[in-house]
């Protein structure tokens, strides 16, 4: 699944995330009224089919009304993200991507000592 | 000539009347009529192009139909060993020519012709519709390679609104295209409208999307093919090209007209702003294309921006005229009319069962103006092949076992003869009452066979082992009879006019006024009696 997801599509996949990976379509609206930005039924019902095609919604329907259940969790979503993250960014290589975090102190040393720990503990 | 050929020739020539009479009256509508009218009002002229439905007689039908006759006259030279007697029609004379020739030379030669001209015709028009399909393709192709959807939720909600106030439920998709200059849209089901990349205020935006949204509900990508299709069919008539023109141009009128309705005034000069910023000329697909697109040319988009501002809602008595001038243009279609194949009508009847009596069959063959081909059929069961729309013909079977077959014409308009099969048996007895029109050809065995002639024309052989009497009455007719055995055993008395009206063998004499002939037994009596300046010929 190379296909990216944007901004917007993000806000709706995030909606359904949030519901256990399953949400009506009154749902999502409901959701998207909370958000600043005005959303038309058209717009929303767009990029809900646009995320179908990209196969990372399936439709399911119930009565008259249709469900988006999302294909990929959102972890698996953000491990994906991070793959072709590192690949484009990075040549694949995660030594370079801490030293960047290191380097612009978006990532602390205690922050690293903690990975370190976390790191061992999951391998024991 | 070739029933197909004909039918889309045809077609062409209506067509081309019609769309040439809507295009010549133009000038009185352009500026009363809707933009709207004026669009879908050539879907009559492309109906005309296409559908070969038609009533039974109108300008077009008949003039093909005429064309038959004169091609038939054309292919084939008199034959002059029929004789046309003085103070007869030549128009009874003929089909005795004719359908013999048809049967003859003229199904043979001329076919191969017309078969080749179908296959250049079909090959074209098949090259034709697929270079458009396969340019169409390369269209969406090359757009589809550069499209990036768009995922600005103010510019989703626009087009959202837009598709709302149009009333509009398929859902359009939208994406930015950097290799195309003009927003266009494509795909048939599933809309897609098309942006150039580059800064759009969100009032142009709205007022392009409302423009694509209309192309969209007006359905002119099914009215622009259904234009493609009759150019590809009539590709040889260089008027289809001007209908083709027409309507593009019309098209993009009746879309502005639709948009602007809902418009205030300055919206309106805003509406044909954004006309203007998209007049381009360096788009590498262009017009013809099947596609829709915003703006097409400078000379169309000066029309189109005059339309906008002279922009009027229809009075009351305009849309009255519009609808009194839409029934004279449907008027029009009915009458200018097309060819149609004939339907070749077949009649029979379940056939004369060999029931236990196994009497022969009396026959009796009624012909009233209709010009009549007889064949023999090695069947049992007696059939009649023609026109209905010519031709009237009842085949009937009494109770008494007796076959008769009453022909008469329902539209003289016509030099097509119809075919009526006998059967191939020896009948009892054999009465042919002909009223102005023609039996020719056949074999007949009978008992009896009485004839009679009037206006008319009678031609038929008597068969081998012929054992029977003939006798004929015949006034003012031509009459040829050929026995396959040189009149074996038979007493012939042929009374005639005048002895140079008749054509006989050497072996008959002219005694008294009239033709003797006696052969072998003599059982076979034949009495001929040609009246009224009738032309006899034997053989």
């Amino acid at each position: 699944m190379s296909q990216q997801i944007s901004d917007s599509e993000l806000v709706l996949m995030k909606i359904i995330w949030k519901n256990g990976g399953a949400a009506l379509y009154s749902l999502i609206m409901e959701e998207l009224e909370k958000d600043k930005n005005e959303w038309k039924n058209n717009t929303v019902l767009t990029l809900l089919s646009r995320l179908g095609e990209k196969k990372f919604l399936k439709v399911k329907k119930i009565g008259r009304k249709n469900e988006y259940v999302a294909t990929v969790t959102e972890a698996e979503y953000q491990t994906m993200q991070t793959h072709s993250f590192l690949d484009k960014l990075y040549g694949g290589n995660v030594k370079n991507l801490v030293s960047t975090l290191l380097r612009q102190n978006i990532l602390s040393a205690d922050e690293l000592k903690e990975i370190e720990t976390f790191w061992r503990k999951e391998n024991e | 000539m070739n029933e197909f050929i004909k039918v889309v020739l045809s077609l062409s020539v209506s067509g081309t009347l019609l769309l040439l009479l809507l295009w010549g009256v133009k000038p009185l509508y352009k500026n009363r009529f809707s933009k709207r009218w004026q669009y879908y009002i050539w879907i009559v002229a492309v109906l005309r192009f296409l559908l070969p439905f038609t009533p039974d007689t109108t300008i077009v039908g008949s003039l093909f139909e005429g064309f038959d006759s004169a091609a038939i006259a054309n292919e084939i030279p008199a034959s002059p060993d029929v004789p046309v007697p003085a103070g007869m029609g030549k128009s009874q004379a003929e089909p005795i020519q004719t359908n013999r020739e048809i049967n003859a030379a003229a199904m043979r030669e001329p076919f191969n012709k017309y078969i080749c001209l179908f296959l250049i015709w079909s090959v074209l028009a098949l090259v034709l519709f697929v270079r458009k399909i396969t340019v169409y393709q390369g269209l969406i192709q090359y757009i589809k390679a550069g499209n990036k959807e768009v995922s600005d939720i103010k510019i989703l909600n626009l087009l959202s609104d837009c598709e709302e106030k149009l009333n509009i439920k398929t859902r359009v998709e939208l994406s930015y295209n950097s290799l195309i200059t003009s927003p266009v849209m494509i795909g048939f089901f599933r809309p897609r409208i098309v942006l150039p990349v580059r800064e759009l205020e969100d009032k142009e935006l709205s007022y392009i999307f409302l423009h694509e949204l209309t192309h969209y509900k007006q359905g002119d990508m099914f009215y622009k093919w259904m234009i493609q299709i009759v150019v590809c069919v009539h590709w040889f008539n260089p008027f289809v090209y001007l209908l083709e023109k027409e309507v593009n141009k019309s098209c993009e009128l009746s879309c502005d007209e639709k948009v602007i309705s809902s418009l205030e005034e300055n919206a309106r000069r805003e509406y044909g702003d954004t006309l203007i910023a998209f007049l381009k000329s360096d788009n590498p697909y262009k017009s013809s294309l099947a596609s829709v697109t915003l703006t097409e040319g400078a000379e169309q988009l000066k029309e189109r921006l005059g339309a906008i501002m002279k922009f009027k809602k229809s009075s009351k008595t305009n849309i009255a005229i519009t609808t009194i001038f839409t029934f004279v243009v449907g008027f029009c279609f009915w009458t200018i009319g097309a060819y149609a194949v004939p339907v070749t009508d077949s009649k029979s009847l379940p056939g004369w069962e060999k029931q236990a009596a196994m009497l022969p069959p009396d026959l009796t063959i009624r012909i009233d103006d209709a010009p009549v081909l007889i064949e023999n059929k090695d069947t049992d069961i007696i059939s009649a092949s023609y026109n209905p729309r010519y031709y009237d013909v009842s085949i009937n079977q009494s109770s008494e076992g007796e076959w008769s077959v009453d022909i008469s014409v329902v539209h003289s308009n016509t030099n097509k003869s119809m075919i009526l099969y006998i059967p191939n048996v020896e009948y009892n007895s054999v009465k042919l009452e002909i009223d102005n029109g023609m039996y020719s050809g056949g074999i007949l065995n009978a008992k009896s066979i009485i004839a009679n002639v009037d206006n008319g024309g009678l031609d038929f052989s008597l068969s081998r082992n012929f054992d029977g009497s003939v006798k004929a009455d015949v006034f003012n007719s031509i009459f040829h009879l050929m026995s396959l055995e040189n009149y074996e055993n038979f007493n012939v008395e042929i009374i005639s006019d005048s002895e140079s009206l008749c054509d006989v063998p050497g072996y008959f004499e002219w005694i008294n006024e009239k033709y003797i002939y006696a052969n072998g037994t003599g059982t076979n009596l034949m009495n001929i009696s040609l009246r009224g300046g009738s032309v006899g010929s034997f053989e």
